[in-house]
């Protein structure tokens, strides 16, 4: 069982990995033909979702204890 | 890594501080990672161990041996592409955790709220139903509160109400209101405090009343004696033990003062007593009544006759309430009546006192009856008369 410390050290890690991802797929997509060149869309289109996703998360847990961030209505139920 | 959290117990300006100097921290390995990653210098090893220790870089797999850190080593360009994603990716963490500690920017006026005063994110969690009951319950509460304050304003002084118009209906200061009436500003607040204390009584006893109305639209005198706070303690004691039965000679017997100090008592409790009950409007009290008469005058074992009798109220008024749209063979209950007693020889006049109606409308039943029979001449069996329950 990860700490949210860990857990929130992983969401940043996977974050900077798909960053990475992203611009090499950026990089790669300019010498792409058409049919591929839409699929690598499509996938970058589900990459930064990802990322989006991953930086919410992260930063949720990393500030879960802290006063300033119970405002954040996203994951307050 | 640890630095970028900061601690979770600190007040904002320790949290600020912290984060800004991580990101200083942060941004001057991202100028030594670029220098590294652009012009391939060899970098100086403790910036290499520090750096690669603080990313936790040993912990995706890139742990260098032990007896590697006093060696020159220079990581791969992919590792360093990697810790300078991810120290960017820490400076945005800062940065976005930095400016969670500004304040909030808002426009100083008031934020949007509905005109019961409730804010927009509360309206966007509560289901439809719930808004629709919520108005509608609302509107009748307002109805209501705005007859407590026509009427309970009658209750005030003349100087109270002035005062509670100024304050409340054209919202002026109490300062001002002060300098207009050219008394102390302690004056105006007393006034108004002693104005909305009565208001407020005023309130709570009517509402008393409608909740201790009973049914057949009589009152729970008892109740609303005992529980308003609209009289007097003494007050109270005497009108509860009028209604025990006593008089007013065994009652100052019992409390050890005067009869007339009772008497005195007694009328002013019950005036103040008849001014609560009034706030019940006799067309509500009609209104509970009727529903009642209604209700019972559906039951077939009941008869018109018994219903007057048990009410109190003419036989016309139980016609019309309970048979009124009830035929029997064309006839509705007034009607028959009426025929009966006319064959029986009684004048209109009897007839309509009997009822408990005016004559002009035993006139326009006859006139009725007579156009009915007219129409359709009435057999044995009807003239026979109706089922008992009529």
């Amino acid at each position: 069982m990860a700490t949210l410390q860990e857990l929130a050290d992983s969401y940043t890690e996977t974050a900077a990995r798909l960053r990475l991802a992203i611009r090499a797929l950026e990089e790669k997509k300019n010498g792409m033909e058409p049919r591929q060149r839409n699929a690598a869309e499509h996938d970058l289109r589900l990459l930064r979702q990802m990322l989006r996703e991953t930086r919410e998360v992260g930063e949720v847990v990393r500030h879960y204890y802290d006063r300033t961030y119970w405002h954040n209505r996203r994951y307050t139920f | 890594m640890t630095g970028l959290t900061g601690t979770t117990g600190g007040t904002p300006s320790d949290l600020a501080a912290e984060y800004q100097a991580t990101l200083e921290r942060l941004r001057k390995k991202e100028q030594m990672l670029l220098a590294a990653l652009g012009e391939k210098i060899p970098q100086p090893p403790e910036a290499a161990v520090s750096l690669s220790g603080d990313m936790k870089s040993a912990k995706t797999g890139e742990r260098r041996p032990e007896g590697a850190e006093g060696i020159f080593h220079k990581p791969p360009p992919h590792q360093l592409r990697y810790e300078l994603s991810l120290v960017r990716e820490m400076i945005r963490d800062t940065r976005a955790a930095l400016r969670q500690l500004q304040p909030r920017h808002r426009p100083p006026g008031r934020r949007w709220s509905s005109l019961d005063g409730q804010r927009w994110q509360w309206m966007e969690k509560q289901s439809w139903d719930r808004l629709e009951s919520w108005d509608r319950d609302n509107r009748e509460q307002r109805s209501w509160m705005q007859a407590v304050l026509d009427d309970g304003t009658a209750e005030m002084t003349s100087r109270q109400r002035q005062v509670f118009t100024m304050l409340y209906r054209d919202d002026k200061r109490p300062l001002a209101a002060a300098e207009e009436l050219g008394v102390d500003p302690s004056t105006i607040y007393r006034t108004a405090r002693r104005a909305i204390e009565k208001l407020r009584r005023y309130a709570e006893a009517r509402e008393l009343v409608r909740t201790c109305a009973r049914e057949d639209g009589s009152i729970d005198l008892r109740r609303v004696v005992a529980e308003t706070a609209f009289l007097t303690a003494r007050q109270r004691q005497v009108l509860l033990l009028t209604l025990e039965g006593l008089n007013q000679t065994r009652i100052a017997a019992e409390l050890g003062v005067d009869p007339s100090t009772v008497g005195r008592t007694l009328r002013r409790g019950e005036t103040r007593l008849k001014k609560l009950t009034h706030y019940l409007s006799s067309r509500e009290l009609r209104e509970l009544r009727d529903h009642k008469i209604r209700r019972e005058g559906l039951d077939w074992r009941r008869s018109c006759k018994e219903l007057s009798a048990e009410y109190g109220v003419s036989l016309w008024v139980i016609y019309r309430l309970t048979a009124g749209t009830r035929r029997w063979e064309g006839l509705t209950a007034l009607q028959y009546d009426v025929w009966t007693r006319t064959r029986a020889g009684e004048s209109p006049a009897a007839i309509a006192a009997a009822l408990g109606m005016d004559v002009r409308n035993v006139y326009q039943v006859l006139s009725r009856i007579r156009r009915r029979q007219k129409e359709s001449p009435m057999t044995e069996r009807e003239a026979a008369g109706p089922p008992s329950a009529f």
